[in-house]
This record gives structure tokens, C-alpha cells and sequence, in this order.
């Protein structure tokens, strides 16, 4: 069986690369609590291209406005409707920012209406148990919107998560080195592992 | 002049006056005639609207005929021979004298003179009058027996022979038979007021295809059962006024089945919703993603927009984002904002950098937008293309710039490969007046700082635990022993990125090679390692040519920018049997799949084969799941509530459900797939 | 006048007792035979008959006409019918139906009637023809142009679920929704980190009254392969992927050995052989009795072998899930894994029951009703109306009244 490979999206209009170090760590996680195999390092592909239906989950991230072109909307709209899932966190974490403003629109226009995802989803219990979306150290760190967002949304059909959307900037909590977890009394990337199981079996 | 010619003469203007008169009046009754006829047969049998509308050109042309037939036929009432000869036949008495009489060759013989003697005392002209009074008469009678018809036949027969238009069912009198509320239906659809259009009438449509938000009205004959309309679970009743019966209601968003019940039967209509399109834009100018030097000057824009039912307002969209790291501000500016009419526009606007506020090192998205008329589901909003206009950092075009992030703390005396040049060119030419001891050091010196150079580099190409980002120093020299030759780096980035190795180079298009190794910085690689081996033995002639040709590299690697040298390095590369649940495990259970594939129509399907199951086995509760089933399917299923609701009604009426059921199992995607022959395994040994 | 009385007494006695070698022959259109049997019940059953079919008895008239072959009565009889056969087969797959299976000596039109109400019109011609179909209710009755002929027992499918075994990844992913959308009943067990599950409905016990197929995707099953070997013997069916035989197979029950891989052929999931893009291993060392049932490049892709009463079903290919996401057209592979669970599970009809009135081939139980059909007409001098005993009997009377009044009036004054 080919192995899990974590996927980050290249878009064109914005800084797609802001968080490098979010697959490491994404990796490291999984690799620690489970025994789904995986890749030891993630990939990087453009979301125009056909590549992007090799990975079946995508993580999308950024500070500058989104607005995908007609052939990565289209590519997109392609690909989740074959099974794929896509991941977006606002790195700004600022609801009046415009990644947020410009991400939501284009998913709406791509995918469909954005939903509030109820606390007791299945994606909550999927391997850890949480009341919700963890909350992350920079949400109120004094930058971006400074709220605790309750809630992730997410676009459903069929009774899955196709896109999954967060403003809670898990993108800057996932921004440090796997080696540096010993230092952290609390693993705050267990929902990443919740996410790529809920991914990997729904 | 004789008197018996006078007299001629007198009743001949008689003749004529009849002829002409009772000729109009003969086309009158045979006009009016014809529509009275038309009238009665619309009444009894109803002829269709293209036959009616043709009636008053018909009608028109038999009245000239006849009046032209008519006139043809009395035109020897001009002329007094005939006149004469006419009074003949009338008055047997006069035994020829007065044709006689007039006649032009006895005309000033002495005959005619004895001829007008004996005529004087015959009275005929009574009796022409007479004659011509009869002509005139009968058809006086007929006109009004036919005016009298038309003006006593119902208004709505004679309005649908006038007038005749789309809607005009209503108006036909049943004569004999009892009125049928449901026999005629007829729909106005008034489509909403920003579309402009006029309204449409329907008689007896099966389906209606209208803009959603469209006034529509059904309006029928009143009849002494009152019309209930039916929509899924709600009943509205109509509106009876005078001889009809209506009901309004707004088109819906998605499909609807109507029914119009009157208690004995139904009738169905079908609402079928056209949603106004957003509208479609098209940014001309720019034609491309940009980057400028400098945050001066103006961008001109361009687009092209279109809708199906008419724009409102079109104008650009810029936002400019600047800033970084953690922070960024952001603005957004609607440019050249204008109201548009029509179904076509085109936007024209420039903008200036300076006035926006663009400094070194920010974006500016700009795209188009337009806006439609549509007041009923909101106003479309059509976007285009964005377009990315950057505005290079200071500095991004220096030739040394080759590391990607800012100098950090620790490194801030690496130094770069053209100093390093200079360095070793000095030491060279100062070799002989220095000591061994001395130019070995400084070549050490040169080493290291070209070591860490190429380690800087080894970073960019190669996937590895990096030391950046936390500001740690590189604790273990972990980078390959040696110079790597091209195959065997291709290897080791293959490996360490899970891809297949033979694909690291392969560009199409505009995809962006993202896993590509950098040739051109990969010999800068191979020939530092040389160089600083060269240098490490005490030889800085030697390491001369391979940092020329480092240098040299690394210029050509200035085409890479986009990749290596905008934005930070690569991601890590985790050390997976180190890691491997070592983590503690977690306390609960990971929570059940729940199953729920294909979504609701899939799931509508399975419960509509277990309810097919149960009719054909005869369960009393099959036709229950059935109903349930339609109110399922008008949310998941639209195209399947038809023939489920005529399944439904044949069920609960004793009628045979078969044929429908099968077609709203089709119609939910149920009918087997395949041809036969496509199960290549059904026979297993 | 004597003699003639004498001979017609005469005759008549010799007539009652002569045995009564007559043969009622009753046929013809319509309901003639219905009509006759119900004579035959009212005046008494002849000791032959000779039965002309030439319209298609209803099966009462047919069992009646069994019954009084039964009870003594010669029956012979000859046909004008077209024979013909008409078979329905419930499929495991649930997108795929029912299959109709027709074939008959001439050119027929034949309706089925099931459940729900009139159905499939199906011509019948010489050749064997299949078509698909969907058939609710058990029985499903068969007309020739309106007239019923008899009926084929349906039987209901009972299906029972299918058990997905694996890790947790995008193979069982896909797989568990494609098999859902199909409509299959899925049951999963999907490991995610030691004796950790990520499970649907239950899993446990592994037997064939609850599952038809298992699926085995890689060696997390390896902990219940006694259960699964277990449950082929028994019956059930087994799909096996091919991480599940890597590195050598866990169950006795596996088809082949891997060795090796043979690469995908690029770009082509467009092709008409959308698998051949898929990367495969080299399948070695089937058992005996396996089947290769599908063929790439000359390598077994697909095997099968019999295993006690269940199935085995191999695969050679992986990462099958990579062709949903390739591949405009879901139903390639959504089809393909659904009958890849249809080959490997056991039939899913119940026990068969007979019943009288079953007739898929009416001629055919026509003949095992009545005995074989004649090819000659009815035997010659069979035809003796009664009706002349009538005439003879009127001339012996009259004979003999004529007699009496002639004597009466000559010995008259």
C-alpha cells in the first residue's frame, strides 16, 4: 500500500508557502500515535494541475487574498468531486483579513456553502476525543482578529467533510520543529491526527 | 320628354336606390351572419383560436362579395330598357306599349305620343315601389335578426370571436353540459419588473417555465365545486370572482408539482423555475500576473461584461495587502464603480500605485465585478479573473541576494561567494610575501566560510532537518561526504520526498517544478565542495577556478528565483522509525464510521427498493412508505416526484401502479446497469 | 314394418354392448377445454380422449387435464404451442438487478407481470437472449398476448453484508464508499494503530449467516486469518487486495504469491483499459484449480479458485483507489469493485421451493402433465357420434306404432 502523503496546495495568488514546517509536523504526529504508514516528508503540488488527484487530502494555507484562477477552480471542483478533501487555515487568523474574506468566497463559489460544523461531529472523535476545535496559543495572541473561534466550518455532501475551513490559525500552532514537542507538557497536534484519520476512513 | 319616359326614368331611380340598399344590407346579414354562426359553433363544439382569428377577414371578405354579387346582379336596374321591360313583366296590362314607348327608334314618331296617351292613365309606379320596397325589406329583416343574435350572444363568445387571444378559453360558454371547473386552465405568467418583459398567457400547459420570483396566475371557470390547489402538504384554496375562479402564488426556486383538485378530479401542472445567471465578466487588461520594480505609476484595467436579463453596476476590485511575517494590513478599493444598462458593457479605469498606497514588497489583486438586475434571489454577482500585480521588495534584484529569509542573528557574517573570491585572489597574490603557517590559516579561514556557504545552499537543494527557523546552529555535518553527481543527488531528493525520481525534472506547461533539483545550483554545489577542499590543503590557486565557477553557477540560478529565493526554504524530513508511536496512546476508542455514501438520493433509492419490495409482496404499509418517500424525494429527488405521485394516486385508486413505479425508480437511478454480458465473472468454476 | 322394427332392436342391443371404444376428442379455441372439462366432470370421464391444444392452457385447465390422466382416463394429445423458456436469475450485486434469460422454437412476444404490476415485454427467439430487468414479489406471471400461461417463482434476494478488513488509508476509504453507493451493506474494521479500530456496524462474528463477502486489504487482518479461513470453507467469499498477500500470504485460503511489481503504464486512465495504469504485482504459483479471470499483458491481474464451498477471489493491483481519482466516470470503478463482490459471493437465492404451478417453460410442463405429445392426428374411426342411436330409435318406434296403427285400423270394422 502506497504510503499516506501529506499535500500542501500552491495557489497562485498568494503566499501558499507561509507555513512550511505545518507538514513536518503534521507527519510527526501521525507518525506517533498510529501506525498508518506515511511519508516521511510532505509534497508540494500545484492546484492547476492533474497531480493534485495523486493526494487526496490537501492542506491550503496563506496571508495574502485567494482567488483561484479558472483552471485551479476547476482542477478543484474536479477533484473533490472524485473523493478528494481539502483542509484551508487562515494564518492571518483575522475574520476582516483577506484571506479569510477572498478563501471563503472562492470556496463557496467552488464547493458550495460553508456550514458550521457542529462540536459533536464525528471528526472530534475520529481517534482523540475533543469538545471542539482545539483552541491554539495565537488566536489571541494580540494579531489578526483576536477571538476563539467555537466552530470550524466545512462544506458536506454525502455526509462527508469535503473542504474543511478553520480561522483558528493551526497553521502558526503547527509552525515549529517536531524535534521541540518534548518541551510541550500538552501535544497540541493531536487534531492533526484526527484529521488525516477522518480523512483516511471517511 | 314624354310623361311615360319621366315615369320610367322616376322608377328606374327607384330600382337603384333598392338595389344599392338592399345589396349593403345583403353583405351586412351575410357578414354578421357568418360570425353568428362562428359564435354558435364555438358555443357548442369551440373552434380553435387560429380558425376564430381568421373569422373577421373572412367575415369582411364575404360582406364585399356579397355586396359586389349583388350589385352585379341588380345592374340592369341602370339601364331604362331593362327598367321598362321590368315594368312590363310587373304590370301584364301594359302589353309592351311602354317598351314600345321607349324605345329610342319610336321615340318622335307619332306613335309614341299616341303610346304615352294610353300609358297615363296606368298607374305603375305604385307598384315599382312596392317591388322595390320588398327588395329592401326582406334583407332589413335579416340584418336584424342577425344583429339581434350578435347582440344578445354571450359576451365571452363574442369576445373570442373579436377578439381573439391567448386566454380566451375562459371565455367559451358551455352550453349543454355542466361547467367543469377543471375542464380549461389558463396561466399569466407576469415575469418579475426588473426583466422588462411583458406577460405571457398559457392555455392548458402541462409544464410552466418561468423566471423564479415570476407572478403566476391560474384562473378557470367557476363551477359549483370549489378548486383547491395543492402544493405538497399545503392546500390553498382560490379565489372565486364572478364566472372565474383564480389563485396567485410567486414561482418557487426549484421544481414544483402543483395539483388543482375540485373534490371529484385533478389536474397537475408542472413548475419548472429559470434562474437568472449571474453575469459574466472578462478582465482584458491586465492580460497577465506582473511584477513591477518600483510602487510608481498607473496600471491600466480593462473588462468586458455580459448578462442574460440586463447589468446594474460593474467596476474593479483591488486589494492591496502589504506587510509581513506575522503582520499584514490590508485594503480594499472599488475602482470606477458605475451604473451599467443593457445586456453588454465594457469598464475601463487605471489606477495609481501611489494613491493606493503600494509600497516595495506588496500585492495588488485586482479583478472585475459586475452586477445584475435581479431583485428576486438578490443581485447575481459576476466576478473574473484575478489578476496578481507584485511590487518587488528593495533589494530583491541585487545580484547577491541568495539567501531567502533575512540575515539571522548567528549568520550575519556569512559571507558571500564573491567576497569569498576576493579573498582568495588576495591571498594568492600575496602568497609569496606570507608564511606557510600563515597562508595555511587564512586558507582554513576561506574554507569555513566556504563551507558554510555550501552548506546554505546544500539547504536549498536538499529536504533536511533544518536549523532556520528556531535559530539553532547545524549540531551534525549530515550533508552526503563528497561531490554528489547529478544521478545520485536525484536519488536522494527522490527519496526524501516520496516521488518517483524520474519525474524530478520534468516540467510541463506552466506547471512549476516544485520538486526539481536546481542543476545550475547543484554545480555550485559540486564545485564549492572542490573548492573547499582545495582550499582546506592549503591551495587557493586550485580553489580559484572552482569558485569562479561557483559563482558562475549560482548566477544561473537566478532563474530559479521563484521558487528558491522567494519565500523560505523547504519543509523537514522526519525521522519515521525514531518517531513511531512514541507518543502516548490515546484513552478512547476512535469513534464508528457511520454509513452514508452517494448522500441522500443513494439512501432515498435503498429505501425506495424495500418499499417496492413490500407493495409487490401486497403490505398494507407499502403505499405509507411510498408516501413518505415523495416527500423525501421533493428535496433529494425532484425528478422523481412526478411519476411517484402518479404511482401513489393509481395505488390508492385500484388503478395498476407498475408502469409508474418503474419509471420513478429510473428516475432515482435505479434501473440496472450495464448490458448483460458485462458481469464477466457470473460463471465461476 | 317388422323386420325393420326387429332389425333396429336389433342393432341397439348389439350397440350397448359393444364396449364404448369411442374417444371424446375436445380441443379448439378459446376456453373449449376448460368447457370440456367441465362437461367431463357433469356426464362422467371418457375412457380415451384425445386432447387438440392449440391455445395456451391456463395451468388449471392443464392440472385438470393431469388429474384425469391420473385417474384412468388415455389421454392423448398434440399441440400447435411454440415452445419456449423463459429463466430469471437475482444477481449478488444490488445496482445490477435481475437477469431474464428467454430462448423458444419460433418468434414469440412474452409479458411478465410481477408484483408491482405489468412489466418487461420480452421477445423470445430461437437464440438464448438475456437482458436485465428489475422484478419485485416472488412470483412473476407469464402472458402470451394476454392470456396467462403460467408463472416462474422468484425468489427474493436475501443478501446478507459485506466486511471490509484493513488499515485505515485511502484504499479502504474509497473502497467502503464505493460499495455503499452500490448499495451494498457494509461492515468495516479499519485498523489505525495497534488494537486500535475504526469500526462500522460490528464486525465480530466473522460467519456466513451475517456476511457474503469479506474483504481483506492488507495483513491487519492477519489476526482474524483463521476466521477468515474458516469462513470460505464454509462458504462465504473472500476478495483478497494485494497488500494482503505482500510479503506471503496470511491465509491458507489465498489464490497465489506475489513476486515482485510490474509498473503502471503511464497516462492510461483515459484508455479503455483504465487498470493498466494501475501499478500491479506479478502474480506466481496459482493453486491448482484457479481461475485467471482477468488478464493484462499477458500477467494475471485477477484469480479465483475454489476454496471447500466459498470463493477466493486475488487481485494483482494497487492502490485501485488512485483509478476513482483519475478517472472522469465513477462507474468504472465502482462497478469493477462491486463485481469483484459478486464473483466472490455465493448465490443469493434462497433454497428453492417447488410448487405446482411453476412453469418457466409451459410446453414443458405441458408435456410432464400429460405425457409426450403425439406427432400423428387423432386414430381413425375414433369419430363415432352418438347421435345415430338417437335416429334408430325414432325408426323402431315409428316402425312399430306404424305397425300398431296399421293393425288396429285393418282390424277395424
Amino acid at each position: 500500500m502506497s504510503d499516506f502523503v501529506f499535500a500542501t496546495g500552491q495557489y497562485e495568488s498568494g503566499d501558499w508557502d507561509s507555513a512550511p514546517l505545518v507538514p513536518a509536523n503534521v507527519i510527526d504526529a501521525v507518525a506517533r500515535y498510529t501506525s498508518i504508514p506515511v511519508a516521511p516528508s510532505g509534497a508540494i503540488v500545484s492546484l492547476a494541475s492533474s497531480d493534485v488527484l495523486r493526494y487526496p487530502l490537501l492542506y491550503l494555507t496563506g496571508h495574502l487574498p485567494v482567488r483561484f484562477t479558472a483552471g485551479e477552480r476547476a482542477m478543484l471542483q474536479t477533484y473533490l468531486a472524485r473523493g478528494g478533501m481539502l483542509f484551508v487555515d487562515d494564518h492571518n487568523h483575522d475574520v476582516d483579513g483577506a484571506f479569510h474574506t477572498t478563501a471563503v468566497e472562492e470556496l463557496e463559489r467552488t464547493a458550495g456553502p460553508l456550514v458550521e460544523l457542529p462540536n459533536d461531529h464525528d471528526l472530534y472523535s475520529a481517534f482523540f476525543e475533543f469538545d471542539g476545535p482545539p483552541t491554539t496559543a495565537h488566536e489571541l495572541n494580540g494579531w489578526g482578529d483576536n477571538l476563539v473561534h467555537k466552530q470550524l466550518r466545512a462544506v458536506i455532501r454525502g455526509g462527508r467533510i469535503v473542504v474543511l475551513y478553520s480561522n483558528k490559525d493551526y497553521s502558526s500552532e503547527w509552525s515549529y520543529h517536531p524535534d521541540n514537542k518534548r518541551f510541550l507538557s500538552v501535544d497540541n497536534t493531536r487534531f492533526a491526527v484526527n484529521l488525516v484519520v477522518y480523512a483516511l476512513s471517511r | 320628354m314624354t310623361g311615360a319616359g319621366a315615369g320610367v326614368r322616376a322608377s328606374r331611380r327607384v330600382l337603384i336606390a333598392a338595389v344599392i340598399l338592399g345589396s349593403v344590407l345583403w353583405s351586412v346579414v351575410s357578414m354578421v351572419g357568418l360570425l353568428d354562426v362562428a359564435m354558435a359553433l364555438d358555443a357548442f363544439i369551440g373552434v380553435p383560436r387560429g380558425v376564430r382569428s381568421w373569422m373577421i377577414p373572412i367575415a369582411g371578405i364575404v360582406g364585399v362579395g356579397t355586396l359586389i354579387l349583388r350589385l352585379w346582379w341588380g345592374r340592369r336596374a341602370g339601364s331604362v330598357q331593362s327598367v321598362a321591360l321590368f315594368i312590363e313583366h310587373l304590370v301584364p296590362d301594359l302589353r309592351y306599349r311602354l317598351v314600345t314607348a321607349m324605345d329610342r327608334h319610336y321615340e318622335s314618331t307619332p306613335l309614341a305620343s299616341r303610346l304615352d296617351e294610353q300609358l297615363a292613365p296606368a298607374g305603375w309606379e305604385r307598384t315599382v315601389a312596392a317591388e322595390g320596397a320588398k327588395r329592401i325589406i326582406r334583407p332589413l329583416a335579416a340584418s336584424a335578426v342577425v344583429l339581434t343574435a350578435m347582440a344578445f350572444a354571450p359576451s365571452g363568445t363574442s369576445r373570442r370571436v373579436f377578439q381573439p387571444g391567448a386566454g380566451d378559453a375562459l371565455d367559451r360558454v358551455a352550453l349543454a353540459r355542466a361547467v367543469d371547473p377543471l375542464a380549461d386552465l389558463v396561466v399569466t405568467i407576469a415575469p418579475p419588473p426588473y426583466v422588462n418583459r411583458a406577460s405571457q398567457t398559457f392555455e392548458n400547459p402541462e409544464e410552466v417555465h418561468a423566471l423564479v420570483g415570476s407572478d403566476v396566475r391560474v384562473q378557470g371557470v367557476a363551477g359549483e365545486r370549489s378548486v383547491v390547489m395543492v402544493a405538497g402538504a399545503q392546500r390553498t384554496a382560490t379565489v372565486t370572482q364572478g364566472a372565474r375562479w383564480a389563485v396567485r402564488f410567486p414561482m418557487p426556486p426549484r421544481p414544483e408539482l402543483r395539483r388543482f383538485e375540485d373534490g371529484q378530479r385533478g389536474r397537475q401542472l408542472l413548475l419548472v423555475p429559470v434562474t437568472d445567471s449571474a453575469p459574466v465578466v472578462r478582465l482584458d487588461a491586465p492580460p497577465r500576473d506582473t511584477v513591477l520594480p518600483d510602487p510608481t505609476g498607473v496600471i491600466d484595467l480593462a473588462a468586458t461584461l455580459a448578462d442574460d436579463y440586463g447589468l446594474d453596476a460593474g467596476w474593479f476590485e483591488v486589494i492591496v495587502s502589504t506587510g509581513q511575517g506575522e503582520s499584514f494590513q490590508f485594503g480594499t478599493a472599488r475602482v470606477s464603480e458605475r451604473p451599467l444598462a443593457g445586456t453588454s458593457a465594457q469598464l475601463r479605469a487605471g489606477i495609481d500605485l501611489v494613491a493606493l498606497g503600494a509600497t516595495h514588497g506588496a500585492f495588488l489583486h485586482v479583478r472585475a465585478v459586475a452586477r445584475d438586475l435581479n431583485t428576486v434571489s438578490g443581485p447575481g454577482i459576476g466576478v473574473s479573473e484575478t489578476r496578481t500585480v507584485r511590487v518587488a521588495r528593495r533589494g530583491e534584484y541585487d545580484s547577491i541576494a541568495l539567501e531567502a529569509l533575512p540575515p539571522l542573528a548567528a549568520d550575519s557574517s556569512l559571507l558571500s561567494q564573491r567576497l569569498l573570491i576576493m579573498l582568495a585572489e588576495e591571498l594568492v597574490q600575496r602568497r609569496p610575501e606570507l608564511s606557510e603557517t600563515t597562508v595555511t590559516r587564512e586558507s582554513r579561514a576561506i574554507a569555513r566560510d566556504q563551507e558554510r556557504l555550501r552548506r546554505r545552499v546544500a539547504e536549498i537543494i536538499f529536504m533536511r532537518l533544518g536549523d532556520a527557523e528556531a535559530g539553532e546552529h547545524a549540531h551534525v555535518e549530515d550533508t552526503p561526504a563528497g561531490a554528489l553527481s547529478p544521478e545520485d543527488l536525484l536519488a536522494a531528493a527522490g527519496a526524501a520526498t516520496a516521488e518517483g525520481a524520474g519525474e524530478a525534472l520534468d516540467f510541463h506547461g506552466d506547471e512549476t517544478p516544485v520538486v526539481a533539483v536546481n542543476r545550475p545550483l547543484l554545480e555550485a554545489y559540486n564545485a564549492m565542495w572542490d573548492a573547499g577542499r582545495a582550499l582546506g590543503v592549503a591551495d587557493p590557486e586550485g580553489a580559484l577556478p572552482h569558485m569562479y565557477a561557483a559563482l558562475e553557477a549560482i548566477q544561473r540560478a537566478r532563474a530559479a528565483e521563484r521558487i528558491y529565493l522567494r519565500g523560505r526554504p523547504a519543509a523537514a524530513v522526519i525521522d519515521l522509525p525514531r518517531v513511531r508511536l512514541s507518543g502516548t496512546a490515546p484513552t478512547s476508542t476512535p469513534a464508528d464510521r457511520r454509513p452514508g455514501a452517494g448522500g441522500s438520493r443513494a439512501r432515498l433509492l435503498g429505501r425506495y427498493r424495500a418499499a417496492l419490495t413490500r407493495v409487490a409482496m401486497g403490505a398494507p404499509d407499502g403505499l405509507d412508505s411510498l408516501m413518505l418517500l415523495r416527500l423525501a424525494a421533493l428535496t433529494d429527488a425532484p425528478d422523481a416526484v412526478v411519476p411517484l405521485n402518479e404511482a401513489v394516486s393509481a395505488l390508492r385508486e385500484g388503478r395498476e401502479p407498475g408502469g409508474f413505479l418503474r419509471r420513478a425508480l429510473a428516475a432515482l437511478g435505479g434501473v440496472p446497469v450495464g448490458s448483460v454480458a458485462a458481469t464477466p465473472w457470473s460463471i465461476m468454476p | 314394418m317388422r323386420a325393420i322394427a326387429v332389425a333396429g332392436i336389433a342393432t341397439l342391443i348389439v350397440g350397448a354392448l359393444l364396449p364404448a371404444t369411442s374417444t371424446r376428442t375436445i380441443g379448439g379455441e378459446g376456453d373449449a377445454l376448460a368447457r370440456a372439462l367441465r362437461e367431463w366432470y357433469r356426464v362422467g370421464l371418457p375412457n380415451t380422449a384425445w386432447v387438440e391444444i392449440s391455445d395456451w392452457p391456463s395451468p388449471p385447465v392443464r392440472d385438470g387435464l393431469a388429474a384425469a390422466r391420473h385417474v384412468g382416463v388415455a389421454l392423448s394429445w398434440r399441440h400447435a404451442l411454440v415452445p419456449f423458456v423463459v429463466e430469471l436469475e437475482e444477481l449478488a450485486d444490488p445496482g445490477r438487478g435481475s437477469v431474464v434469460r428467454s430462448a423458444g422454437g419460433g418468434r414469440l412476444s412474452v409479458s411478465l407481470t410481477d408484483g408491482l404490476g405489468a412489466g418487461d415485454t420480452i421477445a423470445v427467439s430461437p437464440s438464448v437472449t438475456a437482458r436485465r430487468s428489475v422484478v419485485y414479489g416472488s412470483r412473476v406471471a407469464i402472458d402470451i398476448d394476454g392470456s396467462a400461461v403460467g408463472e416462474v417463482l422468484h425468489a427474493a434476494p436475501v443478501r446478507k453484508g459485506v466486511l471490509v478488513l484493513g488499515r485505515v488509508g485511502w484504499e479502504a476509504a474509497f473502497l467502503v464508499r464505493a460499495l455503499e453507493e452500490r448499495g451494498w451493506d457494509v461492515t468495516a474494521r479499519l485498523g489505525v494503530a495497534p488494537a486500535r479500530y475504526v469500526t462500522q456496524g460490528r464486525p465480530a462474528p466473522l460467519d456466513t449467516a451475517r456476511f457474503d463477502v469479506v474483504f481483506v486489504l492488507d495483513a491487519t487482518a492477519a489476526d482474524l486469518a483463521r476466521d477468515v479461513d474458516r469462513f470460505v470453507v464454509q462458504g462465504g467469499g473472500v476478495v483478497l487486495f494485494a497488500d494482503a498477500v505482500e510479503g506471503g500470504p496470511f491465509l491458507t485460503a489465498s489464490v497465489a504469491r506475489a513476486s515482485g511489481d510490474v509498473p503502471a503504464s503511464a497516462g492510461a486512465f483515459l484508455r479503455a483499459d483504465p487498470r493498466a495504469a494501475l501499478a500491479r504485482q506479478a502474480l506466481v504459483g496459482l493453486e491448482r484449480g484457479s481461475v485467471v479471470l482477468e488478464e493484462l499483458d499477458g500477467a494475471p491481474a485477477v484469480v479465483a479458485r475454489r476454496v471447500g464451498t466459498g470463493r477466493v477471489v486475488q487481485l494483482a493491483y494497487r492502490d485501485l483507489w488512485r483509478w476513482r481519482m483519475n478517472s472522469e466516470e465513477p462507474s468504472g470503478y465502482v462497478g469493477f469493485v462491486s463485481d469483484l463482490a459478486a464473483a466472490a459471493s455465493p448465490r443469493v437465492l434462497d433454497a428453492y421451493p417447488v410448487a405446482t404451478d411453476y412453469s418457466a417453460a409451459p410446453v414443458a410442463s405441458l408435456a410432464a402433465a400429460l405425457g409426450p405429445a403425439q406427432l400423428e392426428g387423432p386414430p381413425a374411426g375414433s369419430h363415432t357420434p352418438r347421435p345415430w342411436h338417437h335416429v334408430v330409435l325414432a325408426v323402431v318406434l315409428t316402425g312399430l306404432l306404424v305397425e300398431w296403427a296399421s293393425r288396429r285400423l285393418r282390424t277395424a270394422p
